[in-house]
């Protein structure tokens, strides 16, 4: 199987003068944490993160209004031919410890996007079982884990769908005492 | 404007996993939620730890780990903390300085009432919130 077939070819790029704030922006509106930066003729030349945002922008003090998102991204970007094989993006991605590939055409242009959840849902069982070691548990357990419709997946949060759990009752005491910050071992005294 | 608060940007919500949860559960519950990681808690609800998905596939898990894995196994202890009227800044200050990549949010009687991940400051900045003091 080829990585074009499972990729997620929809996907927002910027530009090398966009703005972290633009960045931000785009993020926000499609919810991807992801995005590549490229140049004028739509090559990668690196990928930033929402993460990248706040660690390497706003807690260093950027101004997100001027500064370029590029000056916060990860380059060179990992990327693979979108024609590849699948098991040589695994292999990439398991070389790399990246969860996502940038997917390239022939000529260098973006053609998609390649996560591991990609990988887990999409690949044949046998493809699948090669899939980098560092996902292994991902691997078996597949979009839902394997669970049945309706099933209760933790012994403390009823079943439902996504995020709507949200009244989430956090009940029980609370270990925090005053301190901002509570380092605790596996023995937290009580 | 007034200074921008962890509790205006912060997910008002807090999904937790149980520290006694075996590894896989924990997966499949937060691949379920769309979601990287949460605060562990233990059998009295008392927050443990902290656990992502890249620390349920670590492909070298602690060699003292003889049965499978639990959530406590593989946690982050360190449960980073910020008040929830505290400045937004101090959140983001957290995760660049301890390089992680949630934050749990308190009310003044020090219960955990939200969360703050990097994608939360994105919707804010998304929003035209300013962060800095002015």
């Amino acid at each position: 199987m080829k990585c074009v077939e499972i990729m997620n070819a929809n996907v927002q790029t910027l530009s090398e003068r966009d703005t972290v704030l633009r960045a931000a922006t785009l993020m926000a509106e499609v919810g991807v944490g992801f995005l590549p930066i490229c140049d004028q003729r739509n090559r990668a030349i690196g990928v930033v993160t929402d993460r990248d945002l706040v660690v390497r922008g706003l807690a260093k003090g950027v101004d997100p209004r001027t500064t370029s998102a590029a000056m916060l991204m990860t380059s060179p970007a990992i990327t693979c031919l979108a024609s590849a094989d699948l098991r040589l993006a695994e292999e990439l991605m398991e070389r790399e410890r990246k969860s996502r590939l940038v997917l390239t055409n022939a000529d260098g242009t973006v053609a998609g996007i390649l996560s591991v959840a990609d990988l887990v849902e999409h690949a044949p069982k046998r493809e699948a079982l090669h899939t980098l070691q560092a996902v292994l548990l991902r691997e078996s357990l597949g979009p839902r884990g394997g669970a049945e419709p309706g099933t209760v997946l933790l012994r403390d949060q009823s079943a439902g769908p996504p995020m709507a759990e949200a009244d989430l009752p956090h009940s029980g005491e609370s270990v925090f005492s005053g301190g901002h910050r509570i380092t605790n071992g596996k023995t937290f005294p009580g | 404007m007034a200074m921008l608060a962890v509790r205006d940007i912060m997910t008002p919500q807090l999904f937790t996993v149980e520290a006694d949860a075996s590894a896989q559960e924990a997966a499949v519950a937060l691949t379920r939620r769309h979601i990287g990681g949460a605060p562990a808690r233990d059998g009295e609800g008392k927050l443990v730890g902290v656990i992502s998905k890249s620390d349920l596939v670590d492909p070298e898990p602690a060699q003292w780990i003889k049965s499978e894995p639990t959530v406590g196994d593989l946690m982050n202890p360190d449960v980073v903390t910020v008040y929830a009227g505290d400045p937004a800044l101090a959140a983001v200050a957290e995760m660049a300085r301890r390089n992680i990549h949630r934050v749990v949010v308190l009310d003044e009687e020090s219960q955990p009432i939200g969360i703050v991940t990097p994608m939360d400051v994105v919707r804010a900045l998304d929003r035209g919130w300013r962060f800095d003091a002015d």
